[in-house]
């Protein structure tokens, strides 16, 4: 097993992720935005910038993907990059993010004594902390 | 837990050895981040991963790895 490659894939991995989380903060949170401010100027400038994260995302999604099929083949380096390590800091950063989805549930909750929200809205900002939050605690577990 | 330390001898074992955190990473199927990581005490390894470094340094585990009891 070659040394450099392994952290060339590891360096790959992690910046395929940074711009995963750049992407899907950017494409879904203003895709929340435009539906909670409902003037059409910032609805229009929302659209743009929400399609530039959208294809951030996709972009990267494809290549997180990709990455992941190419290990397929090299099963050294597959193993390597998946280490205890990594695999302890997944859980850390998925245990962050379902408590993430919890907190924002029962902030919700709250509010609607008070308030009335629309159910649509809640799944939207719960779906996007929830994986914000995942993304950015695995960067965080997973920096140098 | 709290009041115990565990302390390694892997940065003085590859300084024997001379080889780097990367060649040994390679050599045990890891990351150089986790071999970073463990070598300074952030991450303790499991069991197999503990045998594997031992091993590679031909020396026994409690060797690589001593528990030590804090004040």
């Amino acid at each position: 097993m070659e040394t450099s490659l392994i952290e060339r894939l590891e360096k790959t991995r992690y910046n395929l992720l940074k711009w995963l989380t750049i992407g899907w903060a950017i494409w879904f949170g203003t895709f929340i935005l435009k539906d909670i401010i409902q003037n059409p100027m910032i609805i229009g400038a929302a659209s743009t910038v929400g399609l530039m994260g959208w294809i951030i995302f996709s972009i990267n999604l494809i290549q997180f993907l990709k990455l992941k099929r190419e290990l397929n083949w090299d099963p050294k380096a597959k193993e390597a990059l998946n280490d205890e390590l990594h695999q302890l800091n997944m859980h850390k950063s998925f245990q962050i993010g379902y408590w993430a989805v919890l907190t924002t549930t029962a902030v919700f909750l709250g509010f609607a004594e008070f308030l009335e929200i629309k159910a649509l809205l809640v799944t939207e900002v719960t779906l996007y902390l929830g994986v914000l939050s995942v993304l950015i605690s695995g960067l965080i577990y997973n920096r140098d | 837990m709290e009041n115990q330390e565990l302390t390694n001898q892997i940065k003085v074992q590859r300084a024997m050895k001379n080889i780097t955190q990367e060649e040994l990473a390679c050599h045990i199927g890891v990351t150089r981040k986790t071999i970073n990581t463990i070598e300074t005490g952030k991450f303790v390894p499991s069991t197999i991963l503990a045998i594997k470094l031992a091993r590679f340094f031909e020396i026994k585990v409690e060797e690589l790895f001593t528990l030590i009891e804090k004040d």
